[in-house]
């Protein structure tokens, strides 16, 4: 993606994208800012540790064709294995297409779903200058985006999967959702491949705006092959007395970036992110948090955990801003780090900028390596290193999986993690 | 043959070296205290006897019913029966009681070829053995030592030792930081699994455990070597007069 690459390239070619006229217009500006911005690079000062400069030299295909049966039929077969609510509404994706075939589309009391083509001025707005390059890059060839609109508590999740087909395609995903107020609503977000030796990017784009006194709960399983990349800008505003909960199981990808922005834009909002990152190989994956206190009386909790094994990277950067005004914010972060391997990396940077004076706020970072006392304590009462180790990085990992409420959710995290944690747990002493 | 046969032990933390010239010989069925001064090898000679990675075994032999130990994991050693009760129990969060010693005992029974237990076989089994050290079924659910008294520490390595019934036991210090009502339940513990076939080496400061759990042999361990041994009546000497006397009788001879 040198310079205008992706304008030469693809400029005629987004007019087959869904939207109109209008859109094709918005598209193209979006593809003329990628090409002047291009991807985030470590001289960016949120990109500090990840580069994405490389994905440009890939071979990839950004305006890829519709999935053929072969696809949809494996897709399927790995659907059944999710555990999934049936009776809750779940949209399919391969790639950056949303499959009405392996689709449940429910009747919900409370909720409205819209595609882009019916709502194209909610889904795709013309690049603002402050949009990151990945943002602009989402408008230009999105083709599946869907907007929610909740207007009560609903009685079931909202279940989105999202197939990586490893057929080396670039592909989008916008997903808008506005809780009105007092509405609530459950989000479930699955990242899977289809091909555990494929590559491709998913590049996701999630907004999410709350209004007064509306919860919204949010978790991502993001489990993809080890080739595969993915990065994901979540943005969400909270109006007072909204409170919002996102808990992210990140297991796989050979290049992985998840940032949450959070507005916390009235008073009383409160806001609990939690995340687990599990990297081996030589994952790559990056967590970034920010959070902007503007408001008084606001309240934010993070807890974030990672183990990096073998040459694997994790990265976690967690801002914390309380804005002039925002008196009486209690603002918590906490992130605890394990190294597996010597030729791990596991950087962590919590940061605070507080331009009020009645607040409280605390942030704390850990990285370390298992103890030797707990390994030889384990292996004093007959358990074999292998177990040992398994046993204290399955703890340690508990301490995320425990925060989530949802206990369909809980489980299948907890189930993805035991996957890929290093050792074996015996499933009878694990059941007891 | 002894159950344990140490002869001439060398032992070294960080380059120095602790044991200089230890032998002990523990015969089946038979309770060894072994007491001594501050900084003379007792924790030492317990972290060696389990198999601690940064205790290095510079000369001698340990041999444990015959087979050379210096030459086994921690956890071959715990499965072949010895068992250390630590002198300062790890706090180790997130790992439930429960989870640890069931995961030890189907270890253990594993390596021994023997079938491993369900969570309603050790329930069973666990339970008198509760009742004898007063634990409560809430305590089991709670993280390895997490939280817990010194006391109730104490209590768990020795209920640990109850579940996992190890030919050796090796009790660090268990009688150090208890009430007198604690150190009650704890020599009840440990004399609930004396038998023929039972070995144990008590490491000790005081004489009052020894009233309860009533030794065969007591040994002076002292700059890394046994000075003197005896009977439960040189413990009492210790208690009365010291450790100095038996130093002095050392150079002496």
């Amino acid at each position: 993606m040198t310079a205008r690459a992706l304008t030469d390239r693809y400029g005629t070619e987004v007019s087959t994208l869904p939207g109109g006229a209008d859109a094709e217009d918005i598209r193209i500006a979006a593809l003329r800012r990628v090409d002047e911005l291009g991807l985030p690079h470590r001289r960016l000062p949120t990109w500090h540790y990840t580069d994405l400069t490389s994905l440009a030299a890939l071979d990839l295909e950004y305006v890829g064709a519709s999935p053929d049966q072969q696809l949809l039929d494996k897709a399927r077969t790995q659907l059944k294995t999710l555990a999934l609510d049936v009776n809750a509404p779940c949209f399919v994706f391969i790639d950056g297409h949303l499959t009405d075939a392996l689709s449940t589309v429910l009747e919900m009391r409370g909720l409205a779903v819209a595609t882009l083509a019916d709502q194209t001025t909610q889904l795709l707005s013309p690049p603002s200058q402050d949009e990151t390059a990945l943002q602009s890059l989402n408008t230009a060839f999105v083709r599946s985006a869907l907007l929610f609109q909740v207007s009560a508590q609903l009685n079931a999740p909202l279940q989105l999967v999202w197939f990586n087909s490893g057929t080396a395609q670039a592909s989008q995903q916008k997903l808008r959702i506005e809780l009105a107020a007092d509405a609530r609503a459950e989000v479930a977000q699955y990242f899977i491949d289809i091909d555990p030796a494929g590559d491709g990017w998913l590049n996701q784009v999630l907004e999410i705006d709350q209004a007064p006194g509306s919860e919204m709960s949010l978790f991502r399983l993001q489990s993809l092959a080890t080739n595969a990349m993915q990065t994901t800008l979540t943005r969400a505003t909270l109006a007072s007395n909204a409170r919002l909960t996102a808990c992210s199981m990140e297991l796989g990808g050979a290049l992985v970036r998840n940032e949450i922005l959070v507005g916390m834009n009235g008073a009383k909002a409160h806001a609990d992110l939690s995340g687990l990152t599990l990297t081996r190989s030589d994952q790559h994956s990056d967590t970034r948090i920010a959070i902007e206190h503007a408001a008084p009386h606001t309240t934010s909790h993070q807890t974030f955990r990672s183990l990096a094994d073998d040459n694997s990277r994790c990265v976690f950067n967690g801002k914390v801003t309380i804005h002039k005004d925002a008196q009486h914010i209690d603002a918590r972060q906490k992130s605890d780090n394990l190294l597996l391997s010597e030729s791990a990396e596991i950087d962590t940077k919590p940061e605070l900028e507080i331009y009020a004076d009645q607040v409280a706020c605390s942030h704390g970072a850990t990285v370390g390596e298992l103890s030797d006392d707990h390994l030889f304590y384990l292996r004093s009462r007959g358990i074999d290193a292998i177990l040992a180790r398994r046993i204290l990085t399955t703890a340690f990992a508990e301490v995320i999986l425990t925060q989530i409420a949802n206990m369909q959710f809980q489980a299948q995290a907890r189930n993805a993690v035991h996957k890929c944690l290093p050792g074996h747990l015996d499933e009878a002493t694990l059941n007891s | 043959m002894n159950l344990l046969e140490i002869e001439n032990l060398h032992a070294s933390v960080e380059g120095t070296e602790i044991l200089k010239g230890l032998s002990l010989n523990v015969g089946y069925g038979e309770v060894h205290a072994i007491m001594g001064p501050n900084g003379s090898g007792k924790s030492t000679l317990a972290q060696v006897l389990a198999g601690r990675d940064e205790y290095k075994v510079t000369a001698g032999s340990i041999l444990f019913n015959g087979a050379d130990l210096t030459n086994m994991e921690p956890e071959e050693r715990a499965s072949a029966g010895l068992f250390l009760a630590f002198q300062y129990p790890i706090e180790i969060p997130g790992v439930n009681n429960t989870y640890l010693l069931k995961a030890a005992l189907n270890a253990q029974r594993k390596i021994r070829g023997e079938p491993e237990v369900d969570a309603f076989e050790f329930m069973r089994l666990i339970k008198d053995k509760m009742k004898v050290m007063q634990i409560s079924e809430s305590f089991l659910n709670r993280s390895v030592n997490e939280g817990f008294s010194g006391g109730e520490k104490k209590r768990n390595e020795v209920l640990q030792m109850m579940m996992l019934e190890p030919s050796l036991c090796v009790m660090d210090e268990t009688d150090s930081g208890l009430d007198v009502d604690a150190l009650k339940i704890v020599a009840q513990g440990i004399n609930s699994l004396r038998d023929a076939n039972r070995s144990m080496i008590l490491v000790t400061h005081y004489e009052r455990l020894l009233e309860l759990v009533q030794p065969d042999f007591v040994h002076v361990l002292s700059g890394g070597r046994i000075l003197k041994s005896g009977d439960q009546s040189l413990a009492r000497e210790l208690d009365e007069r010291g450790y100095d006397w038996v130093l002095e009788e050392a150079k002496t001879a």
